[in-house]
């Protein structure tokens, strides 16, 4: 079973889809470097390089691999959302390759940004449970908010309105796995 | 290549900047006494040494071959000095030791401690209590699992013990408004029963007169001397650490994340970022108490998964190493570890003497909540209530636009290929446009006996549109009903 309604996807994009997965692969660790910090004097008990590593790696792979899932099922849902704004042969004017690197570019910067957040908890006296609690909520509303806005300003703002109709529900599976 | 290029570097970044994650041990603070203007005449160093020479095992119920028990023997010691400064004790027909029952946890067996209680009051009506408490028990030589623990407890916590006893002494003939309670807490490394007993003993009355309790634990012998509250921020912290600046005196605070021990005595209400909760003080903590601890430690060195007192080196509380040879070794010998522990406890002993003779020290510490400052604002519960709001404040406002601009949005068919035909998902209704172009157009269907085809077909090759009169039209989707 095919759907017709995805546009094809241009192999050219293939290398940047990997580097730009690489590089938000590294972003999802320096954001969680202070978790992995906490996990690793918490429960490492294989001192030095090899605990530390693993520490990162857990604390950046598991929210790596929650991204993946959360783009592929958001875009699944918001293709397939009637409302979503399409050209005249009924194909979504947002193409998925598109659609999955404007949201890890975003989703990039939201998290240099919750790292680098993580360096002012760490430097002054603001509480760890900020950054744990607060800063991830408030870094994934940025990433829903700076998508649909980048969608929109990509497919005009005529398509606004069916826009932010048919990302509803992609909205609430970023909010519910993006970590 | 300009986005290869773009990738390569931003890679870079990163890297540089996860590589600068990595909290390296800063340089060892100088204890230089000429330096800070710590209170002249505190010999820590030498209250210490005596302390731990002459009562290396003061573990409570810990009795000796000769059925002598050496914590006892050790609090009647800190009762004797407290004593002679002047000080009165409400137990002094038991030399000044509040007897106390507990279960000992290790061995499951009802014991007996002690803790050294003494006082000095104040002459102002109606005063209120600050209570300066120091363990003075340690765990020496004791089998947990298949291995011994323990040491002489040098530095957990004889140092504290010294502090403590060298604030009181230099307290005696200061005038205050509020009364001091000095507290040698005994059976603390078995679970803070001293400190525990001392609490639940007093009326409501005199728990509530208590406005502040400062913890001495481990109070020289690491790289730092870190003093700090019950959260990383409090008023009543801030107003001792703002003494301490004045005076230079080198006291640090502390980084405010999770420490090791700390995440695993993390209350499940609130994640707590400093060690007090290992301490006395999380007694006083838990019945409302503004507390502030001071601590020699180096909480910067990462470098393995437990504490150091000082970067580079192995832990030494807890184990055999914690005896004054050991100690004097680490700190490069005994003449540069007097200099240390004397300046250490100096710096920490007066930053708690300047803030105490402070004119508004009262005030700040009766209005001061235990979490009063900014990590106030950061327990758990609020937090999570704060950041649960913005994120469902949003779901709404998404749910509301969803239902507002949907009546006013196109809605289109979704397509899918099957084997009976493109197929809308939603209706069930079959497209064929794209699959079989004759039959997606309107077709004209005419019966077999139809002397005008011939026409219709010449007429359709030149681009006219015959006037028929035996036809009809039908949509394409009822195609699938003539067949």
């Amino acid at each position: 079973m095919k759907k017709v309604i995805l546009a094809d996807n241009n192999k050219n994009n293939k290398p940047i889809l990997y580097a730009m997965r690489f590089l938000l692969f590294l972003t999802f660790i320096f954001k969680g470097w202070l978790l992995a910090d906490m996990q690793y004097m918490a429960t490492g008990n294989i001192a030095g390089v090899l605990s530390s590593t693993v520490s990162y790696l857990i604390v950046g792979m598991v929210p790596f691999l929650l991204f993946l899932f959360a783009s592929y099922l958001s875009y699944s849902t918001f293709s397939s959302s009637k409302y979503a704004p399409v050209n005249q042969e009924l194909r979504v004017l947002v193409n998925k390759d598109t659609y999955y690197i404007n949201l890890m570019i975003i989703t990039c910067v939201s998290n240099i940004i919750a790292g680098a957040l993580n360096f002012v908890a760490y430097f002054y006296s603001i509480s760890i449970t900020l950054v744990i609690i607060l800063v991830p909520i408030i870094m994934s509303l940025f990433t829903v908010v700076t998508m649909m806005s980048t969608l929109i300003a990509m497919t005009g703002k005529k398509n606004a309105k069916s826009l932010i109709v048919s990302m509803c529900g992609p909205s609430f599976i970023l909010f519910a796995l993006l970590r | 290549m300009k986005k290869i290029i773009l990738c390569v570097v931003s890679m870079m970044i990163m890297v540089a900047m996860l590589v600068g994650c990595t909290t390296q041990p800063k340089d060892v603070v100088n204890y230089d006494p000429s330096t800070s203007k710590v209170v002249a005449g505190i010999q820590g160093y030498d209250t210490y040494k005596e302390f731990v020479t002459n009562y290396p095992a003061r573990t409570s119920g810990y009795i000796d071959s000769f059925n002598k028990d050496k914590s006892k023997e050790a609090a009647l010691w800190i009762s004797s000095q407290l004593s002679s400064y002047g000080y009165s004790s409400a137990f002094s027909e038991q030399s000044g030791l509040q007897q106390f029952p507990y279960t000992n946890p290790i061995t499951a067996k009802s014991e007996t401690a002690y803790n050294v209680v003494y006082t000095k009051d104040s002459t102002t009506p109606n005063a209120k209590t600050v209570v300066i408490g120091a363990h003075y028990d340690n765990v020496a030589n004791i089998m947990a699992g298949s291995s011994m623990i323990g040491g002489e407890g040098a530095y957990n916590n004889a140092t504290g013990i010294a502090g403590l006893l060298e604030l009181a002494r230099i307290l005696v003939d200061v005038e205050l408004d509020y009364n001091v309670e000095f507290v040698a807490f005994g059976a603390e490394e078995s679970g803070s029963f001293g400190s525990k007993y001392y609490i639940n003993v007093l009326d409501k009355a005199s728990r509530d007169d208590i406005m502040l309790m400062v913890n001495f634990d481990r109070l020289a012998g690491g790289d730092y001397v870190y003093m700090y509250s019950s959260e990383a921020k409090t008023d009543h912290n801030d107003y001792f650490y703002s003494k301490a600046e004045e005076n230079s005196l080198n006291i640090q605070t502390l980084p405010s994340y999770l420490r090791p021990y700390m995440l695993s005595y993390a209350d499940s209400n609130l994640i707590y970022t400093n060690e007090a909760m290992m301490s006395d003080s999380n007694v006083f903590l838990n019945n409302n108490i503004n507390i502030v601890n001071i601590i020699s430690m180096n909480f910067s060195d990462n470098s393995t998964a437990t504490i150091k007192e000082k970067a580079g080196l192995g832990n030494i509380s807890y184990t055999q190493n914690d005896t004054f040879e050991n100690m004097n070794v680490r700190l490069g010998g005994e003449i540069k570890a007097k200099s240390i522990i004397d300046a250490q406890i100096a710096n920490a002993v007066s930053a708690v003497y300047y803030s105490m003779i402070g004119v508004d020290f009262a005030d700040v510490m009766i209005k001061s909540e235990p979490n009063g400052g900014l990590d106030a604002m950061m327990d758990n519960k609020l937090i999570n209530i704060i950041s649960y709001s913005i994120l469902a404040g949003f779901i709404l406002i998404l749910v509301i636009l969803y239902f507002a601009l949907r009546e006013c949005v196109k809605s289109h068919p979704v397509l899918v290929d099957t084997p009976f035909g493109r197929v809308d998902r939603r209706t069930g209704k079959v497209y064929t446009s794209n699959v079989s172009p004759t039959i997606s157009k309107k077709i004209d269907v005419f019966g077999e006996d139809a002397s005008d085809t011939d026409d219709v077909i010449e007429s359709a090759d030149s681009g006219e549109t015959p006037l028929l009169e035996n036809k009809k039209t039908v949509d394409e989707n009822d195609i699938f009903g003539e067949f």
